[in-house]
């Protein structure tokens, strides 16, 4: 695979803050990144920055070798989709999309034709005549990204272009949106703060907190294991215990786990049998395959606290004698117990975080 | 700072500022009673309305529409001309004919600028008033007629104007 968009040790000071500090990437031609984190974490500064709009302080960026520093936005040949669309008010439909093949010069029927297979892509074929006022959230973020398509940049940077949007649309929104960069061969980067938008977008997902890039994988092994504390908080994670906060109870739970580390324990590793059921084996609660060895294996004793109903599966919160919370996750196949119960907790695995 | 700057010939009559523009422009170059004088003194008197309408409206373009329209491509002075002016041009209009206005009926600084063959029209009625006899009360009455209606027809024009700046100043190419 080819690298197309490089960057290096970038910094950005904004006042006395800090937004970017220190962050380094590579692109592959094709690849869709998404950036994920929480507001203020410079996600839209480095974006930004790669455009153009904004000037780092430090460190550089190279897209298919080409050092873009001394370019100005207009010759960068990077495309930005606004969150809010930032659609020209005073255009229609059509000029808004011909407005990038007007500046590079494009001939007027050529033009014609574009605009038209742009908005074909983007699913608004025949609206070239309408006028931007009159269309909905949906309908200008497609026309936002037919006008940043159309003069075929080398990348395409997306400001988090969805988050205005109500929740049907924005799935149907993002799934269109991967499957026309796919099929364009696109090379982008996707800025969010949903993670579940992150993680079916992006081929690779960086997650930046607090101007660092802290972790660069695919949604599956970051997703499977977050690496650190910061990440795994960052996800919403619920069991995350740092070195100091662990439990005794549960470190002798896990035996082999360095002194130094933290835990986090997967809500669906949780798995629980009510008192009462002991010696069934079918009592365990939250497992697809029973196993007969798990009788033996050694569990905590925790009371049942808050159960949450989610549609896809059921949320149960554990409190544990010992003075600390577990989060259970179990599928709706099984009615999970009462609040108030005694259940004994069995804990399969655990992941190790820095 | 500047902007308070710019609203400072709203601070003073415009007699002494006429009569300043007369002593200030004897040198290098000789503009007293030239029609170039007028015209100088007129846009002055002006300028603070011309401000007044064109710096909100100019501020209240997104920074996002000049954003995008360089990622298009657009250099500076494209996004400007493309994006920038066709958005404030309702404002352009408006402050135009402000401007307009104001110079119709601007009489101090008029007064000290104008040649007697070269005069502006509420100056004209001033002096057709001093120079008693029925015709030059006519004459003087007709120009102020004048004078009315196209103040008016300006200010109509104006209040239309403005509606459209309110209105987004969205219109088709």
């Amino acid at each position: 695979m080819r690298i197309l968009l490089e960057v290096k040790d970038l910094e950005k000071w904004h006042g006395p803050l800090k937004t970017l500090d220190g962050v380094s990437l590579c692109l592959a031609e094709g690849e869709i990144l998404t950036l994920l984190g929480p507001s203020g974490g410079g996600k839209t500064t480095l974006l930004r920055i790669l455009a153009g709009l904004e000037n780092p302080d430090a460190g550089w960026v190279r897209l298919s070798g080409l050092d873009l520093g001394p370019l100005l936005p207009h010759q960068r040949g990077v495309g930005l989709v606004f969150q809010d669309a930032a659609l020209f008010p005073h255009l229609h439909v059509g000029a808004n999309v011909a407005f990038g093949l007007r500046m590079a010069g494009m001939a007027k029927r050529d033009i014609r034709d574009r605009v038209g297979e742009m908005l074909d892509l983007v699913g608004l074929s025949g609206m070239e005549r309408r006028r931007v006022n009159g269309l909905s959230g949906g309908e200008r973020q497609r026309v936002a990204l037919a006008r940043s398509l159309a003069p075929s940049p080398k990348l395409l940077l997306l400001d988090e272009p969805l988050a205005a949007l109500d929740r049907n649309l924005r799935e149907r929104l993002a799934r269109d949106l991967r499957w026309i960069l796919k099929k364009r061969g696109l090379t982008a980067i996707f800025v969010t703060h949903d993670q579940e938008e992150a993680f079916f977008l992006g081929d690779r997902i960086a997650v930046l907190l607090e101007g660092r890039l802290v972790r660069m994988d695919t949604p599956e092994i970051l997703s499977m294991n977050p690496g650190s504390l910061a990440v795994a908080r960052f996800l919403g994670e619920p069991n995350v215990f740092s070195a100091e906060e662990l439990p005794p109870v549960l470190r002798a739970f896990f035996p082999d786990l360095p002194a130094d580390a933290g835990l986090l324990i997967r809500p669906e590793r949780v798995r629980l049998l009510e008192d009462g059921m002991q010696g069934q084996g079918v009592g365990i609660l939250g497992t697809e395959g029973e196993k007969k060895g798990e009788k033996t294996s050694p569990w905590l004793w925790a009371r049942v606290g808050e159960r949450r109903f989610f549609g896809a599966f059921f949320r149960v919160d554990l409190y544990f004698d010992a003075g600390f919370t577990l989060t259970s996750r179990l599928p709706v196949s099984v009615l999970p117990p009462e609040q108030g119960r005694r259940v004994r907790v069995f804990l399969e695995q655990a992941c190790l975080l820095h | 700072m500047t902007e308070s700057l710019f609203m400072l010939p709203l601070a003073t009559s415009a007699v002494p500022l006429g009569l300043g523009f007369i002593l200030a422009l004897h040198w290098p170059l000789d503009l007293r009673g030239t029609p170039l004088l007028v015209i100088l003194a007129h846009s002055l008197v002006g300028f603070p309305f011309v401000m007044r309408v064109l710096l909100p409206a100019l501020r209240s373009v997104p920074r996002d529409l000049r954003e995008a329209a360089t990622t298009l491509g657009a250099s500076p002075w494209t996004s400007w001309w493309r994006v920038e002016l066709p958005l404030v041009l309702p404002a352009v209009g408006v402050a135009a004919l402000f401007a307009f206005t104001v110079s119709l009926g601007e009489f101090g600084a008029s007064l000290f600028a104008v040649r007697p063959e070269l005069a502006t029209l509420p100056v004209s009625i001033y002096r057709y008033l001093s120079h008693p006899g029925p015709l030059n009360y006519a004459k003087a009455m007709a120009m102020g007629v004048w004078l009315m209606i196209m103040t008016a027809g300006s200010f109509w024009l104006i209040s239309r104007l403005m509606g459209l700046m309110r209105a987004g100043g969205a219109q088709d190419e």
